[in-house]
Formats: structure tokens, C-alpha cells, sequence
């Protein structure tokens, strides 16, 4: 105990504190693996989950519509007809806002009455978030761009450009930091979010394992391929951020530190998106291409559409 | 313990656990006070959005017509303190009125943060990505960004020369000291190190190979590292200060390791700067070390590893296979089939790499014979042995099988590539001909020194294939990367893999690595990720006499799933 205090307090003395190690032995049970949850499907995408513990999911391929999987693993066809869906959440208003990529549209779903509105017409919308002050953020990744819609406003308008595939992107728990996976490089980029919406201090705040790109002549370092296609992103209750990658699920803590990769299971085509859900958030979904995959975790989800939320979470 | 001692061959070592700042840290009568003044770094350039505090001191004796030495130390706020772990101002008023070290000004700079746009906001933490970050920038940000600034309103001349000038800092800090001379040694000379993170924090587990591999630099370095350091997620403190310092002997640097028993703190570090000070602007001393000759022992085969009377013997078969994932290669291999094989039960498998040196019957590790009288006495299960050697290309094979042109390239890479030619080219090609399993539980895989990374990587890659792996002086070193693998291993889900390494304390020590510490890390980093693992650290070389001697017992360890108790 004595230790710990003098170890802290040389850092807390100076104003800052370690950083919180976050090993995977905080994440993974000794004896959980995957479990298929799904299957049959072609190209799912766009998993989210509401506060009942429900997982929904989307068919990329499928004319059927958005699918759910209840806690105890059942699945069923929630929306009939809401199709060609690669990213949603939902909003602070219960509804859902999604990436219908297959049109080019941005649209908005009332569940009650399974109506869709559009919201905005060609553009390359992929994955999205949605904060509590109602500010949605969708990667547009052919155009390399970031793009903010204003769901009060309904104004339209790029909220970064350069990152060389934008793909995955979600939030900090208290919402104050938004992070975008590159498909192409090998970074997650950091930004503020100021109080009108703006993307501020952009940073590759956080790098990505790759695979090894073997050459034949001897290097002084071996060569690493330029990117592990890193797609869907979430964030978990302690401020983890996940992000879906060909190596499996990579995890950063909240100061950018890669702390654990996940394989994804034997055979799978690959990864998609991963979202935690459950009665407790506790399950870790993966979408992989024609199956979905859980497994039960020790940390738990957080959900953006109850608003910005502590991190880490007081122990009860 | 013994395999911690070991780092303890290439530094001093102070006993004593109670690090305390001594009289060089106390104020003493009659000693003139420097200057400290503070300010704030809000609108930084490099990394954009971030804010930090920021210390100068100045010297009672600093006199703008002669230039003064430089010492720049990260969490700076720690180390200004004059109750905390080092006291530099202090040290310095002391050292400097007594002329034991150059007039030298300090720069103590905090590591930034973005502060939250609003209220209930976290801050975005810049330390790791400032300090673990293996680059030039924040050496930059120093150099370029707020020294000139700082000089400039203080009026402060520097000497030009780098050895003038040295950088400081604890854990991250450390490192950090490290990355801004090595990328910037036109500006620091001189790096002290406490407690330093050359682990896989954000990539820093590569400056041993670096070191190695890159041409020598002009630094002089001073590491502190205390023996009960980290052991987490980003790597093994002790470890990796070993390693670092032996690269930077291996490449003939000007530097000294300070060990103590201390552990993540910066009491060891703040006890001895005041000497660390002094050193590190003293001038260099000729210096002449002595190595001992090693005593290496005799391994002695056991009774299993010779011919036993009514045991009976496999049969061997010798082939030649063309590849095309390596296109171009032929390589020889051997099949070993046990004379208790049935076509009707799918039978084990184990792959050797370099085949060749497994086989002879008088060699050092006669694998033929210990299968016999192993799967004899039931202690292993009927298993097929594929020797193989690695590809050439060319007419003829080399008379040194060793020296088959593309072993680097296929044992030595990471990745999947040579995992593909065993499950896609070699075992279907012996599949052709004999029943093989092909449930992971039945097959291992073994190599030495190269073959022995390989064996692993094989299994790394393809846990579903392959679930046993023994690795004989493996060369988890930077032949070709090798050495990221306990980086790796820490930081990624245990995989089902069972692992048995041999290694040798005095193995080789060259510009891919040192050969008994790669081990001691991958050893560390399995036994941190609760691997099913097991490690015989012996006296020998790089060779594979003592690998060879424990053969029935590394098979005996791997293949005890498959062996009914009584």
C-alpha cells in the first residue's frame, strides 16, 4: 500500500496520474469463447444495441429488413423492409439513424411505426454515431471525409477530410472525444468535439497491430503491411476503444495505448463491426460477413443514446 | 531467480532497497540558489490542441558569455520539485557551486493534454503518445518548438557540442529520452534513463534491434532499473533494460547500467542522479572489460535417446518436394512412420525443421530413436515424423544443409507463408501416402534457432493446425522481426498452443540479438499470458547438444494429453 502511494504520488505531485493498465485479463473470461449467435446471412454489418439488452444487426445483402437478437440468444426479423443498412444507432429520441449505403442515403427509422425518413440524399454514408446534443457523425469513405448532420438543424456539413478510409467511428463515454478507424492506414484518429460540433485537434492518437509484409531482402526492421482494415468501432463503459480489423478486435485504453488484440473465430471471412450487447452489455458482438459470433465479457457497453456518461464507472 | 541474476552480468549492482535523496539533494549553507521560473505551453505546434506547464532553471552562476550545458528532463513537474524523488535544483546549486558539474541550466517540461471542450469532459492524455511514441517528434518539439523560445526570453546560450547537452526521465520519460537522442543526436549527447519503458507501451520494444542493426550514434547513456520493475501488458522492465543495454555493449556504446531491487519508482533513479549528473558530462573513460571463457557443460543422452534391445524400429523415406508458395525452392524431406502405424488410425504428426540434423543416428538428437522407444513405451502416441529441410534454389543442394538459400526467408519471417506450405504443400504431399490427423491436439512441431521461431510462428498463425511446439535455442531475435513476439504474446489472447523452449545461456549474441535474453522475454511474456509453457534454461551454446539431450522429455511434457495414466 505504502508503495502504491509513493509510486502515485510522484506522478500525482507533478499533476498527472499513470495511466490505468487495461491487460485483457480485465476483458476476457479464462474459459468463454466464441459462440455463433447467427448464421446464414451474407454480409452483416451495423450492429447496435438498446438499453433491454437486445443486439440488432443488418443483412448488407438481404431484401428481408434489420434483425434482433433478444438476451437469450433468439433471433428474429425486427424491420421488414429496411434494407442495404451498414451502419445505425440509436438516437437520443428512440430512433434509429442509419447508413443506407446500398442508395446513398442517410435516413432515420421510426421503430413504432417502421417508417423511414431520409435525411439526406448521395452521399457515401458507411458508419455513423449519434451524440446527445443530437449531432450525427457519418464516415463517408470514398470521399475521405467525416461529414456532420445536425439532426435540430438538419444542416450538412464535412467535419473533417484526409484520413485516407474513414470507417468505423464512435465515442468516448462522456462523448467528448470521437474516434474514426482508417480502412487504408493504420491509425484510429482522435478529435474533440467542440460545443457547436466541430471536429477539433485531429491525432493518430491510436495505432493499429498489422500483419507482417515478409521481404526478401533483410531490413533492419521487418516491413508490416500499410493496414489491418480497420472497420467498425465501439467503446466500452471504461473508455476502451474496439475497432474490427482483419488480426480480430484490437482494443486501445483511453490514452491511445493498443492494450489487447481478440482473433475472431477459426474459418471466419473476417470482421465487419463489433458492438457489445446483453442484458449487461456484457456480450462482445462480431459481424462476420455471413455469421454473427458473442462472447461473454467481464467488461460492459456503454449505450451513446443515454447520453455522456463517467468513465470508469464507479464500482457498486 | 536465476534467470534474473543473469541480467545482472552486465551492470553494477546496488544492494541497498532504501533509496533516499542524499546529502547532494539537501540544501546546504552558503550555496547559491539558482532560478526557477514556470510557465504554461498552450498553443502548441507539434501536437496540436495540447497544454503543459514548463520549468527553467537557471544556475546563480550562469553567465550569458559562456555558453552552459543543458539538461532537459520529461514530467518535468516531478523532477523540479525540491521535496520530490530528484530535486535538480537543488543538486544542481549544489554540484555547480562545488564545480563537479558545468554550469547547466535545466528544462522540465510536463507532458501535455487536450483539455475537454466542456465541462464533465475527459482531457485527452498526451503522455504515452508524446513519450512511447518511436519517432522524432517530440525530440522535435523540444529542439524546434520551446527551447528557442525559452532561451530567447531567458537569454540562455547552450554549448553547441551534443555532449553538452542530456536529456532525462523517468519510465515513459525514460524511453522518451532515449527516442529524442537517438533521433536527434545533433542536439542531445548525453541520455539518462530511469525506470525506462523500452516495452510495447506504443512500439518501444525495438531499440535493442535497432541499436543492433542501425550505425552507431554518438550518446552516451545512462540506464537506472531496479529488479522488482514491471512485469505487465506492455512488456518486462527488467527484460528490457537488460536488452537494451546489451545492445548498446554489443555495438560498443558509451554506457553504464545501474541496477538496484527497487521497483516502477523513482527513488533508485532520484538516489544516484547527482553521480548520474556528473557522469554524464564527465569525460569518457577508456574502458577494458575482461570476458570470462564459459564453462560450458557435457549433455549427456539418456537411454532414451540410444538403440534399446526388441524395440522396433520406424522406417525412413526419403523424398524431394518443389513448392510453390516458395516458388522456385526443391527442398529434401524424411518421412519417419513407426513400425506400430495402422493405415486405418489417423496418426500423430510432428514437422522438424532443418530434417537433416534431426536424423542421424549418432548425431545430437537422433529423433528416430527416441521415437522408437518412446511410442515403444507407450509414452508417446504413434506418430509420424517429417524431417524437412528448408528450400534452395538451384541445380544442387548445398554440401551444409544449414545453408540452404531460402531458410531465412521461410523460418525467419513473420507471417503466415510457411505455415501455408506445410498445410498446403508438405502434409497433403505425405497425406498422399500415410493417414495423418489433422485435429490440432495430434500435431506439433519443433525446430532449432531459426527453425525454432519457425516452429512457433507455424503455431502462432495456425493454432487450429498445430497445438504443440518445442523450440531449441529458438531465434526470437531480429533476424528478420523475431523479437516482437513477447510484445505480441502480452498483448494478445492466449492461444492453444503448448510450448516448450530450450535455451542457452551462453547462445549467441550478435547484430540480430542476444539469443538467451530473446528467450528470457519470450519466456516472460507466456508465463504472463498463462500459457501452458515449460523452459530449460542450460549452459550451453547455439547448438543443439543440450536440446538433443532433453528430447525425450520435451516429447514426454508435449505429447502427456495423449498418454493414458496408470
Amino acid at each position: 500500500m505504502m508503495k502504491r502511494f509513493l509510486l502515485t504520488g510522484w506522478f500525482a505531485l507533478a499533476g498527472m496520474l499513470p495511466a490505468q493498465d487495461m491487460p485483457l485479463s480485465q476483458i476476457l473470461f479464462p474459459d468463454e469463447g466464441w459462440q455463433l449467435a447467427a448464421f446464414g446471412h451474407e454480409f452483416t454489418d451495423a450492429p447496435t444495441a438498446d438499453a433491454d439488452g437486445n443486439f440488432y444487426y443488418s443483412d448488407l445483402r438481404s431484401e428481408q429488413g434489420l434483425y434482433k437478437i433478444i438476451p437469450q440468444g433468439k433471433v428474429v426479423l425486427y424491420l421488414k423492409g429496411m434494407t442495404g443498412i451498414s451502419g445505425m444507432k440509436f438516437g437520443p429520441d428512440g430512433k434509429i439513424y442509419a447508413c443506407r449505403a446500398r442508395t446513398r442515403e442517410l435516413v432515420s427509422i421510426d421503430p413504432e411505426s417502421n417508417k423511414m425518413t431520409v435525411l439526406a440524399k448521395d452521399v457515401y454514408p458507411n458508419d455513423l454515431v449519434v451524440t446527445h446534443k443530437g449531432y450525427l457523425y457519418f464516415t463517408e469513405t470514398p470521399k475521405k471525409q467525416v461529414t456532420i448532420y445536425n439532426l435540430k438543424t438538419g444542416k450538412m456539413k464535412p467535419a473533417d477530410v484526409g484520413i485516407t478510409g474513414p470507417n468505423g467511428i464512435c465515442l468516448s463515454p462522456d462523448q467528448g472525444t470521437l474516434v474514426v478507424s482508417d480502412f487504408r492506414g493504420k491509425h484510429c484518429w482522435a478529435f474533440r468535439i467542440e460545443p457547436d460540433g466541430t471536429l477539433a485537434h485531429k491525432q493518430p492518437y491510436m495505432t493499429m497491430r498489422r500483419k507482417p509484409a515478409p521481404t526478401e531482402e533483410r531490413t533492419i526492421l521487418p516491413a508490416f503491411q500499410p493496414s489491418c482494415r480497420g472497420d467498425g468501432m465501439i467503446t466500452d463503459a471504461y473508455g476502451r476503444y474496439y475497432v474490427a480489423t482483419e488480426l480480430g478486435i484490437q482494443y486501445f485504453d483511453p490514452t491511445g495505448r493498443i492494450s489487447g488484440v481478440i482473433p475472431g473465430p477459426i474459418g471466419i471471412k473476417g470482421i465487419t463491426s463489433v458492438t457489445f450487447a446483453g442484458r449487461n452489455l456484457e456480450y462482445m458482438y462480431i459481424t462476420c460477413f455471413d455469421k454473427i459470433y458473442r462472447m461473454k465479457t467481464k467488461t460492459r457497453g456503454v449505450l451513446y443514446q443515454n447520453g455522456p456518461q463517467a468513465y470508469p464507472p464507479k464500482k457498486k | 531467480m536465476r534467470t534474473i541474476l543473469f541480467l545482472l552480468l552486465n551492470g553494477s549492482f546496488l544492494a541497498a532497497a532504501n533509496y533516499r535523496p542524499g546529502p547532494d539533494a539537501q540544501r546546504q549553507e552558503g550555496v547559491p540558489q539558482g532560478k526557477v521560473i514556470q510557465g504554461d505551453w498552450n498553443d502548441c505546434k507539434a501536437f496540436p490542441g495540447t497544454t503543459r506547464s514548463y520549468w527553467v532553471y537557471i544556475p546563480a552562476q550562469y553567465n550569458p558569455k559562456q555558453p552552459a550545458n543543458l539538461m532537459v528532463f520529461q514530467d518535468g513537474g516531478g523532477f523540479v520539485r525540491e521535496n520530490g524523488h530528484t530535486r535538480v535544483p537543488i543538486v544542481f546549486d549544489n554540484l555547480i557551486h562545488r564545480k563537479e558539474l558545468p554550469v547547466t541550466i535545466g528544462l522540465f517540461v510536463n507532458p501535455g493534454s487536450v483539455p475537454g471542450a466542456e465541462p464533465g469532459n475527459q482531457p485527452r492524455r498526451n503522455r504515452a503518445f508524446e513519450y512511447d511514441t518511436v519517432s522524432a517528434d517530440y525530440a522535435n518539439f523540444i529542439i524546434e518548438e520551446i527551447w528557442p523560445v525559452v532561451a530567447k526570453q531567458h537569454n540562455l546560450v547552450i554549448a553547441k557540442e551534443p555532449a553538452a547537452r542530456a536529456i532525462c526521465g523517468n519510465s515513459s520519460g525514460g524511453i522518451a529520452t532515449f527516442t529524442a537522442a537517438w533521433h536527434r543526436p545533433d542536439f542531445f549527447g548525453g541520455v539518462i534513463s530511469h525506470i525506462g519503458s523500452f516495452t510495447n507501451i506504443r512500439g518501444g520494444y525495438v531499440y535493442p534491434a535497432l541499436i543492433r542493426k542501425s550505425e552507431k550514434k554518438n550518446l552516451r547513456v545512462l540506464l537506472q532499473e531496479g529488479l522488482k520493475d514491471l512485469d505487465n501488458l506492455h512488456g518486462h522492465w527488467p527484460l528490457s533494460n537488460a536488452e537494451v543495454s546489451a545492445a548498446l555493449r554489443f555495438k560498443g556504446y558509451d554506457y553504464k547500467i545501474v541496477w538496484g531491487d527497487d521497483g516502477h519508482s523513482g527513488r533508485h533513479g532520484g538516489a544516484i542522479f547527482p553521480n548520474s549528473a556528473k557522469w554524464i558530462f564527465s569525460a569518457p573513460e577508456a574502458k577494458n572489460e575482461i570476458e570470462a571463457k564459459p564453462k560450458i557443460p557435457e549433455f549427456k543422452l539418456t537411454a532414451d535417446s540410444e538403440r534399446q534391445p526388441d524395440v522396433p524400429r520406424g522406417k525412413v523415406t526419403q523424398h524431394i518436394l518443389e513448392s510453390d508458395i516458395f516458388k522456385g525452392t526443391r527442398r529434401e524431406y524424411s518421412v519417419y512412420v513407426p513400425a506400430q502405424y495402422r493405415a486405418d488410425r489417423p496418426a500423430c504428426v510432428m514437422v522438424f525443421q532443418d530434417g537433416h540434423a534431426y536424423l542421424k543416428e549418432d548425431g545430437d538428437v537422433r529423433t528416430t530413436v527416441v521415437f522408437d522407444n518412446l511410442i515403444h513405451k507407450g509414452e508417446m502416441p504413434v506418430t509420424i515424423g517429417i524431417f524437412v529441410n528448408p528450400g534452395h534454389r538451384g541445380e544442387a543442394f548445398p554440401e551444409n544443409r544449414w545453408r540452404a538459400n531460402n531458410r531465412s526467408f521461410e523460418y525467419d519471417s513473420l507471417g503466415d507463408q510457411y505455415a501455408r506450405f506445410l498445410l498446403e504443400e508438405l502434409l497433403p504431399a505425405v497425406g498422399e501416402k500415410y493417414n495423418l490427423s489433422d485435429k490440432a491436439a495430434d500435431c506439433a512441431i519443433c525446430g532449432a534457432s531459426s527453425g525454432g521461431i519457425c516452429a512457433f510462428t507455424v503455431a502462432w498463425e495456425r493454432p487450429d493446425a498445430f497445438s504443440k511446439v518445442y523450440s531449441m535455442i529458438g531465434s526470437f531475435t531480429n533476424i528478420r522481426g523475431g523479437h516482437v513476439y513477447p510484445s505480441w504474446i502480452r498483448k494478445t489472447a492466449r492461444k492453444p498452443v503448448k510450448v516448450f523452449l530450450q535455451a542457452g545461456r551462453h547462445d549467441l549474441d550478435n547484430a540480430h540479438g542476444h539469443w538467451p535474453l530473446a528467450n528470457e522475454q519470450m519466456v516472460a511474456a507466456l508465463r504472463f499470458m498463462n500459457w501452458d509453457y515449460k523452459f530449460v534454461y542450460g549452459d550451453g551454446q547455439h547448438n543443439l547438444k543440450h536440446g538433443g539431450a532433453i528430447l525425450p522429455d520435451a516429447l514426454r511434457w508435449l505429447w502427456a494429453d495423449h498418454v493414458k495414466k496408470n
